[in-house]
């Protein structure tokens, strides 16, 4: 019997205009809960990240609004299979968990913990107010970053913070986007040679 | 005998869309730096990024910058793709790159001299950076430095580009334009032996081991075969093939599955393995007697099997 010679080569065939996000896909208004999830809204070109509104589709994308769903054997590093297994933050890879979803920023990863509440869901009139903006509320030993909910309170001001370095990010996007990018990464914008540290710039 | 079935050949249709950077942003962070390549002049130089998560909606690449160190050259990613993202590489490549016999078509063309040789590392700027000592950035040719796991280091090896739609290739960027002497595959006389290991009680899978360390300049291998009645009628005579095994790739060992069965009746299979280039030829196929080589029926006794229509004997090692 003759082995026929040739094998066959090219299988694979690719079909992608029909994918999420394909060219000519109708935007929708997600407006009404964008705030709630941290989403981006295509038709309004505005977005959320813990109750700010933020111009910057860019930054919103960089900051991670709504985090990974990932392959957990795709993680190589102990810090990272570690933080996988226990919910926590790989400092070296800037990485969190939240129940095996991957959020590349220590913000959105705090928020990915927290609990969401919609204003009319809060009884306590301190933090419905706090909701509005940021806030923590002593009665309730809660903090409101939006519609987060953080009950630790060292958690929450460490939140805050992030959040104030990202609200400086999204003005700082209309003069620089990788400026804004490397201020909530701690990173040098490659254009500016600006160097971050917690939002500020350091060196020269 | 063991019956052999007809493999069928099937046609795919490739339909890429890439989509230009757009305002609404989508994922981009896990994608890695994988691999990078440049010739001595840097008119060949490919970057190939991959998704390294297994994550599907990681489009946005367009935009993002890279970035070279310490020349601190840049260069802008110009496309974002279409989910799904998962596992998939992203190709960046020279025109003269794509121009090579083997080079997989790039996902976009990028400026030659992007990596000075003298750089040590590639960014994706901000979520990745691949770095390596100075000095081990390959300039041949023929190695790349690349990645095997996910933020892993950068260890040098034959280049393997691969784009957005899953082609990979090989390419010779030696200076020889695919013309470059390969070597022969060590036979026992020079180097270790080829060893053969039947994994099957039916012979119908083969474990070949074959020395890779005596020589260099391998690019790829294929086997070739005959049956009994393709031996040469006379001592120095040409050979005849029943086939080939092509693009067995530069790792030993190499399982060869399902090997062929003969079809004289004589129940006799012979195979050698030679170096290709992936540009049309091959490389030595050992000699028959001290002084010379065997032949096959093709231009200076090339096979004309698995696309090879010339063979090169000029390289000494391995034969």
């Amino acid at each position: 019997m003759l082995l026929a010679a040739a094998r066959a080569t090219l299988a694979a065939a690719v079909l992608l205009a029909g994918a999420p996000g394909a060219p000519g896909a109708p935007e929708v208004c997600v407006c009404a809960t964008a705030r709630e999830t941290n989403a981006w809204c295509p038709v309004h070109k505005l977005g959320y990240v813990g109750g700010l509104e933020l111009e910057s589709s860019w930054l919103h994308e960089a900051v991670d609004a709504h985090g990974h769903d990932v392959d957990p054997s795709t993680f190589t590093c102990p810090v990272c299979r570690g933080a996988l297994a226990s919910d926590g933050f790989c400092a070296e890879h800037k990485i969190g968990f939240v129940h095996g979803k991957a959020y590349f920023s220590k913000l959105t990863y705090r928020l990915g913990q927290a609990e969401v509440r919609r204003p009319a869901d809060i009884a306590c009139p301190v933090c419905r107010k706090n909701a509005e903006t940021h806030g923590w509320c002593d009665r309730d030993r809660a903090g409101m970053v939006g519609p987060f909910t953080i009950r630790d309170r060292a958690v929450f001001e460490q939140t805050v913070r992030a959040l104030g370095i990202l609200e400086l990010a999204d003005r700082e996007a209309k003069r620089c986007q990788y400026c804004a990018v490397a201020m909530i990464t701690d990173t040098q914008c490659p254009f500016c040679k600006i160097t971050y540290r917690d939002g500020k710039k350091v060196g020269g | 005998m063991r019956s052999v079935s007809r493999v069928l050949f099937s046609v795919g249709i490739l339909a890429i869309i890439f989509i230009a950077a757009p305002a609404t942003r989508a994922g981009s962070h896990t994608w890695d730096v994988w691999e990078v390549f440049t010739n001595a002049d840097g008119t060949v130089q490919f970057l190939e990024l991959k998704e390294t998560n297994n994550t599907p909606g990681e489009t946005g690449l367009g935009g993002h910058l890279m970035i070279a160190q310490p020349s601190g050259h840049t260069y802008t990613i110009q496309n974002s793709v279409v989910s799904p993202t998962t596992g998939k590489s992203y190709l960046m490549a020279t025109a003269a790159f794509a121009a090579l016999p083997g080079a997989p078509v790039p996902d976009e063309i990028m400026p030659a001299n992007f990596l000075a040789l003298t750089d040590t590392s590639c960014e994706y700027n901000p979520w990745d950076t691949a770095s390596w000592s100075a000095g081990a950035l390959p300039s041949d040719g023929i190695q790349s430095l690349s990645r095997a796991v996910t933020n892993g280091p950068l260890a040098p090896g034959v280049n393997s580009p691969k784009n957005y739609a899953g082609a990979t290739g090989t390419v010779d960027a030696s200076g020889g334009g695919g013309s470059s002497a390969l070597p022969g595959v060590p036979d026992g006389v020079t180097g270790s032996p080829l060893r053969v290991n039947k994994l099957t009680a039916d012979g119908s899978s083969l474990s070949l081991s074959w020395d890779l360390a005596f020589c260099s300049g391998e690019l790829d291998h294929q086997i070739l075969y005959g049956q009994k009645s393709n031996f040469p009628a006379v001592p120095g005579g040409t050979y005849a093939l029943l086939g080939g095994q092509c693009n067995i790739g530069t790792a030993s060992p190499y399982t060869w599955t399902p090997t062929p069965n003969a079809a004289d009746g004589k129940g006799l299979i012979w195979f050698l393995i030679v170096t290709e280039n992936n540009s049309g030829r091959e490389g030595p196929w050992g000699k028959w007697n001290a002084a010379s080589e065997r032949n096959g029926p093709g231009t200076n006794g090339a096979s004309n099997v698995c696309g090879v229509t010339d063979r090169d004997v000029s390289n000494v090692c391995g034969h």
